[in-house]
């Protein structure tokens, strides 16, 4: 699963950094930058936490036990959190996570609490964020569907025209994301708030 | 959701073998600079590696490669004895050798990140423009539609030209 792999290299990454703290020699390691934050044990072990878990959903979803998968994810988002930038993506992906599932499980009021979730631990142009909006469209997709199945046609159209702001905001901000990883200065950036 | 597990783990194999290659290259620069018995190392390198090209047998070769640098300092006695100079000149110059082969490896490291989030920022571009167009209705919607249509076609370009392929 894509998001299993986002961990592994989280957690590669962070024991590949410890691997060259603990050589003897800088060798074959990366020259340090001094100026980055290093990553302590408490949030290695968090990340090697989430990995596992997101494995464990991986697992149950195979099989089709979402609600197996969205127990182990409920374990990870629950976990004791220590104030790290990568803590917050790991949560912030975890909650979309979560709300996908829900989405699957036809559970539209779970999707959106996760999604309300995650987003406090997504904040400016990044793809967490983005991922999010994403999401949160496809459950307002899925609401309006609801809504108009059910003859209510006027609840229907407002779901709908949330859902496309959402999916737009949700570009814009992806477009954003491949600009800044890209070094793309083109324009087309704007900064979009989050509101009902 | 599409899995792209194998795909990334495709992707930074390829970025370690990349800068498993530019390793190979570097190392090759500083024995050479060495001179004396590293005149010998180059041409096991390509007998060392398969001639189908495998990532893995030229990281083999480089692999290969640390262990073979102690023998050049069995040069230095040679070198020693003509100048002491050539000497330092030689330590400086695989210093510097060491260097940019870290610089160049951050650099690729760096690359391989950068287009991995990319790549994920543009599978959400897709989904999202895919459902907002799926839903537009009225001309304001379809405008919309068209207008995340032309980001992901840019976004895509982009990513294609910078990155190559995501999958």
């Amino acid at each position: 699963m894509k998001t299993t792999s986002l961990y592994v290299l989280a957690v590669a990454g962070v024991c590949a950094l410890a691997a060259c703290r603990n050589e003897g020699t800088p060798s074959g390691c990366p020259a340090a930058d001094t100026s980055a934050a290093p990553i302590d044990a408490p949030v290695m072990a968090f990340l090697s936490a989430a990995r596992a878990l997101h494995h464990e959903a991986d697992v149950h979803e195979s099989t089709g036990d979402l609600e197996g998968a969205s127990a182990a994810l409920a374990r990870l988002v629950a976990l004791p959190a220590p104030a790290a930038v990568e803590v917050d993506e790991v949560l912030a992906d975890a909650h979309a996570r979560l709300a996908e599932l829900g989405l699957r499980r036809g559970d539209l009021a779970t999707g959106e609490r996760e999604v309300r979730a995650g987003l406090d631990h997504a904040q400016g142009a990044t793809y967490f964020r983005g991922h999010l909006l994403e999401v949160e469209g496809r459950i307002e997709e899925a609401r309006a569907s609801t809504f108009a199945d059910a003859g209510r046609g006027p609840e229907a159209a407002q779901a709908r025209a949330r859902a496309i702001a959402l999916l737009d905001e949700a570009v814009s901000v992806q477009e954003q994301v491949i600009q800044k990883a890209l070094g793309t200065t083109d324009g087309g950036t704007h900064d979009v708030d989050h509101g009902k | 959701m599409t899995s792209t597990t194998a795909s990334e783990r495709t992707r930074h194999a390829a970025g370690r073998s990349v800068a498993a290659v530019a390793l190979a290259a570097l190392l090759g620069l500083s024995l050479d600079m060495c001179g004396g018995a590293a005149a010998s190392r180059p041409p096991e390198s390509p007998s060392a590696a398969p001639t189908g090209g495998a990532y893995p047998s030229e990281t083999k070769s480089v692999q290969g490669q640390p262990s073979e640098e102690p023998t050049p300092s069995a040069a230095p006695p040679a070198a020693a004895a003509t100048s002491p100079g050539d000497a330092s000149s030689g330590a400086r110059a695989r210093e510097a050798a060491r260097a940019e082969l870290a610089r160049a490896q951050r650099d690729l490291e760096t690359a391989n990140s950068d287009c991995a989030a990319a790549c994920r920022a543009l599978a959400s571009m897709e989904r999202a423009t895919d459902h907002l167009c799926a839903l537009a209705g009225d001309s304001d919607d379809q405008s919309r539609c068209d207008d995340a249509r032309r980001k992901v076609l840019a976004a895509r370009e982009r990513v294609r030209s910078t990155c190559g392929s995501c999958q």
